[in-house]
């Protein structure tokens, strides 16, 4: 009986809604815009933070680093670890050394007396990280055969800056292992596209290559990268988990604490001269600097979202109210007829629900449309904005918890608000509403 | 004839031989100290003026001029920059081992290294000091040559510590003790850096006499353009007068002295 009462007031709102809908299109407008804008937004802004931690993996060397040293950050028995770490990590875990020759030396590149400082040479064993180069935006060459002619990947700013392509036999001046000041020929084997702070004056080298070039130990590295399946990050209970199976391998004196400040270990570590002492490394503290930007877009985007759902909500109660004013005759005869204040409420809050749904789908569909047309352009020619691009486009990542979380605020704020007007229009003497004109 | 073209082969041949023989180690090392006694001024202040003209390929020159203050036996320096006008006020001041840089637009003092190239020349820092070969390096060859119409003794240094400022050094040096040219390599050996010093002025003030190049002409190997095929490297000639080695104040190798100076 109760359904059949439901559906009747269901039948009677989406009556109204169809015989007057341009009294109703500029509401679902409203809606479908504010959908539109706040899932899009969300899903761009999930999309920049995905590309910034898929660079922030390959400039760092994984989702978690293990890294120390005795008093320095340093390993000079590689195999060593890395078979101990191989002996203790599920085997999903990917385990790769690396070099990152980095600020404390200094390192140019010189082409026909053209000449680009650079950050930092990134050694690796390009066998085993395949993965990585594969989302590289390469404009010309490629990281295949990168460890013949000791060859090296650089970005575009500084192939311009030198001058230079593909083949080209560049030197490279370092001061080497031992501090001494040493050149040697590189070939250009890619050119990708990067002008975020990670990539633009980085390079990368075969690690083997680079050991020899620097002179360094045989054995030598100074970070072991893990690497979790693609899109599959390490929760913090994971990480907690490889902290306790490091403590229980190496001894929990030779295992700095959990800790997303890599200041506090440095400062332990170099402490520690006469024991080895290393550190888990989540990537979240790797970013530490760029902390403040994540979160300055995440509270735009956050407030960008809560002002459509109230622009929704005032919209949508404010122009009910009017609508309600207009439709007391009406609520009269609804009145008249016996219907009680709860069905009454039920028509229009029906009619809400309708607008509400109806704005949401053809807004997921805009959305849709919107990521799709942003998406498609290029955005590499902004200065430092490609940290956020994925081959120098935006790439969206769509959440249903975002969707859910809008829909649900939005729908719930809104219906709330309105059932408050309702509430007032239907405590209306049915004599009166009846001699009203309207 | 026979006998003619005979001694004359014998004596061609003997004469090479006796020049390019090497020195013995003792008198290579003695040549060396000297070439280290020549640029040290310790025992006295010293002060001249630095006219700098560095050309860039493709960028033309740009001319500057530095006063310069050096007293070894602190190991101490500064330089005033006087001329261009826009950094008139500029100044480096080395005290401990530390080189600071003065800017007197925001009157604040940065620390820079020896390596570090001066006022982005391809003069280093470490060349307003004096050389230290014979500590730095040790002598892997010595031989005697004709530098142009010099006679000179070279040298080929390997740096004994990483503290030198390169691995490998040849340096030309006429039997005088003063250093004509001087190549300076990476570990590899590939040439970085060349300096010549073609002429010598004799100086005397507060009855000191030295010797002082006129002029030296610094080429950065690895940096230049490439025009029409064939490589222009940049280079920074610098020319010493207006020497003295009268004693100056206490105050003048201070941080408020360079504040002030300006």
């Amino acid at each position: 009986m109760l359904k059949l009462k439901l559906a009747n007031e269901v039948r009677i709102a989406s009556r109204t809604i169809i015989h007057n809908f341009s009294r109703y299109l500029a509401l679902v407008l409203l809606t479908l815009f504010s959908f539109a804008i706040a899932l899009s937004s969300l899903a761009i802004m999930n999309g920049m933070l995905y590309s910034m931690r898929e660079k922030a993996r390959v400039y760092y060397g994984g989702d978690l680093q293990f890294i120390g040293g005795n008093g320095s950050l340093n390993i000079y028995n590689s195999e060593e670890l890395t078979s101990r770490l191989e002996k203790i990590l599920a085997s999903h875990i990917s385990i790769r050394s690396r070099i990152d020759y980095g600020a404390d030396y200094d390192k140019i590149l010189f082409f026909e007396g053209n000449s680009v400082p650079i950050r930092i040479i990134k050694g690796l064993d390009f066998a085993v990280n395949h993965d990585l180069f594969q989302y590289f935006n390469f404009l010309s060459g490629s990281f295949y055969e990168v460890e013949k002619d000791n060859g090296i990947l650089i970005s575009s700013a500084i192939a311009e800056k030198l001058q230079v392509k593909v083949g080209d036999s560049l030197t490279l001046y370092l001061d080497n292992f031992q501090r001494k000041i040493d050149t040697t020929q590189v070939v250009i084997k890619g050119i990708f596209l990067d002008t975020s702070l990670f990539g633009m004056y980085s390079v990368y080298m075969d690690l083997e290559n680079l050991r020899n070039t620097i002179n360094a130990p045989k054995d030598y590295i100074n970070r072991i990268g893990l690497y979790f399946p693609k899109g599959k990050e390490p929760s913090r209970f994971e990480i907690e988990n490889i902290q306790k199976l490091l403590e229980n391998e190496f001894g929990i004196e030779h295992i700095h604490p959990l800790s997303n400040d890599k200041d506090d270990f440095y400062a332990a570590m170099y402490k520690t001269k006469s024991r080895p002492y290393y550190a888990l490394i989540p990537l979240d503290a790797n970013l530490k600097d760029l902390r403040q930007i994540i979160e300055a877009m995440k509270i735009i985007i956050y407030g960008l979202s809560a002002l459509l759902i109230i622009i929704v909500m005032i919209g949508i109660s404010s122009t009910y109210r009017v609508i309600i004013a207009k439709r007391v005759r009406e609520i009269g005869i609804y009145v008249s007829q016996g219907f009680s204040d709860r069905r009454i409420a039920l028509i229009f809050l029906s009619e809400v629900i309708f607008i509400i749904i109806t704005g949401f789908l053809a807004g997921i569909l805009s959305a849709f449309a919107i990521i799709y047309f942003v998406s498609s352009l290029d955005f590499s020619s902004i200065p430092a904005f490609d940290l956020f691009l994925s081959n120098g486009s935006l790439l969206s990542r769509y959440s249903f918890i975002h969707t859910l979380v809008i829909f649900s605020s939005v729908f719930v704020t809104t219906l709330v608000s309105v059932l408050f007007t309702i509430r007032k229009a239907i405590q209306i003497d049915p004599a009166k509403a009846l001699s009203n004109p309207e | 004839m026979k006998k003619k073209i005979l001694f004359t082969t014998f004596f061609i041949c003997s004469f090479t031989i006796a020049f390019t023989q090497a020195l013995s180690t003792n008198e290579a090392k003695t040549l060396l100290e000297k070439v280290d006694a020549s640029t040290n001024f310790s025992g006295y202040d010293f002060t001249a003026d630095y006219a700098i003209v560095q050309d860039v390929p493709g960028q033309g020159k740009s001319i500057m001029a530095a006063k310069i203050h050096r007293r070894d036996t602190i190991s101490a320096y500064t330089i005033l920059m006087t001329e261009p006008q826009k950094d008139k006020g500029k100044a480096y001041l080395q005290r401990d081992n530390t080189i600071w840089f003065f800017d007197p637009a925001d009157k604040k003092f940065t620390s820079t290294s020896a390596k570090d190239s001066f006022q982005n020349t391809n003069v280093q820092q470490k060349d307003f000091a004096p050389q230290t070969f014979s500590n730095d390096y040790s002598i892997a060859e010595t031989k005697k040559e004709k530098l142009g119409s010099l006679d000179v003794v070279y040298f080929y240094l390997k740096a004994k510590t990483n503290q030198s400022d390169y691995p490998i050094v040849k340096i030309w040096v006429s039997e005088d003790g003063l250093l004509r040219k001087k190549e300076e390599y990476s570990l590899s050996g590939q040439l970085l850096r060349s300096t010549a010093i073609p002429s010598y002025q004799k100086v005397r003030s507060n009855n000191i006499e030295r010797f002082l190049p006129v002029a030296m002409l610094i080429v950065d190997n690895l940096r230049g353009k490439k025009i029409d095929g064939k490589m222009d490297y940049e280079k920074t000639q610098v020319s010493i007068k207006n020497v003295s080695f009268e004693k100056l104040s206490d105050l003048v190798y201070t941080k408020q002295y360079l504040e002030l100076a300006h």
